[in-house]
């Protein structure tokens, strides 16, 4: 089983971050092969449409389960669809948020937060 | 000649000008603030036609899908995603460039018009009144004020209403308007 972590960096000590669309890395962890990889998320520079090329780059990554803070309604109707599970973790490690994912601690996200949450309270369309 | 009123902010009188300028001038009436028209509470026109605005959105015929991703990969809005049981399509997403239809090898895209919004055309006694209205929902109001751009393309006077601020709304609204040249000459003169 493949777990991606929306993560600030590459490493398995590095943050995660809570952003699903806008977060710069994907960790992900292998249970067999107990290995960490990381992948540039394709939707931390994209003008639009940010949680749909993230969700592709963990589709493209083969995750079985994401780990991440919050996710926009897009990016979780692309992942439900192609029967992804999808956890909640706060302000932790990459490591940590696998440990607490494998002690079966993890805590199933079903809602998705409003578009545009991940991009900062100045950057959002509107005046 | 078209005059187009603009401000930085909302709620300051943009349409209380327009709608006045338009009544004692007998210019026609443009509402190019297609996310909330309301130049039409004032004037009440009698709607005359009614005027849809499309945009192309992509089919994929699942038949013929090899599931490449490439329609995916050159989409540049992201509307497109490739799923474990066959390509995605966001629909709001969608800009309707048909990038996607273009790259596809196995010609499995077509294209359908999808409305995203309509044009009202209509008359106060006098004038002409003419607004977009973007349906509820819709993210992208550009199509429906180049339609409209489209329609008062002819040298007719108008007074166009615009959206608030300087948003991309506001920018294709006055694209095109011919005398913009002029009010920058006369700003050069003043300063």
């Amino acid at each position: 089983m493949k777990i991606c972590i929306s993560s600030s960096g590459q490493e398995k000590t590095s943050l995660v971050d809570e952003r699903f669309g806008r977060c710069p890395y994907f960790v992900a962890y292998d249970t067999k092969t107990k290995e960490y990889s990381a992948a540039v998320n394709k939707g931390v520079a994209a003008s639009g449409g940010a949680g749909i090329a993230a969700a592709q780059t963990v589709i493209d990554m083969k995750a079985d389960a994401v780990i991440t803070g919050n996710m926009g309604p897009n990016a979780m109707e692309l992942l439900q669809a192609n029967g992804i599970k999808i956890y909640q973790t706060t302000g932790n490690t990459v490591e940590a948020a696998v440990q607490e994912f494998k002690s079966a601690r993890g805590v199933e996200l079903s809602k998705p937060v409003p578009a545009h949450s991940g991009m900062g309270r100045n950057n959002r369309r509107g005046w | 000649m078209q005059i187009v009123v603009l401000s930085g902010k909302g709620g300051t009188g943009k349409t209380t000008v327009a709608v006045s300028l338009a009544k004692t001038t007998g210019f026609t009436y443009v509402d190019c603030d297609v996310e909330e028209p309301n130049g039409f509470v004032f004037l009440s026109p009698q709607i005359e036609k009614v005027v849809d605005v499309t945009i192309p959105n992509p089919v994929i015929d699942r038949s013929k899908c090899i599931t490449c991703g490439k329609c995916a990969a050159v989409c540049q809005f992201n509307a497109l995603a490739v799923t474990r049981k066959g390509i995605m399509l966001f629909e709001k997403m969608c800009h309707g460039c048909g990038a996607c239809l273009l790259t596809c090898p196995t010609g499995a895209i077509t294209e359908q018009l999808r409305a995203i919004g309509k044009i009202d055309i209509g008359r106060n006694a006098d004038i002409e009144c003419i607004r977009g209205v973007l349906d509820v929902g819709e993210p992208m109001a550009g199509p429906v004020i180049s339609a409209i751009k489209k329609l008062i393309a002819d040298e007719r006077d108008t007074i166009v209403d615009c959206a608030p601020g300087s948003s991309c709304n506001v920018v294709k609204a006055i694209t095109g308007i011919g005398d913009f040249k002029r009010v920058l000459s006369i700003c050069d003169f003043l300063v």
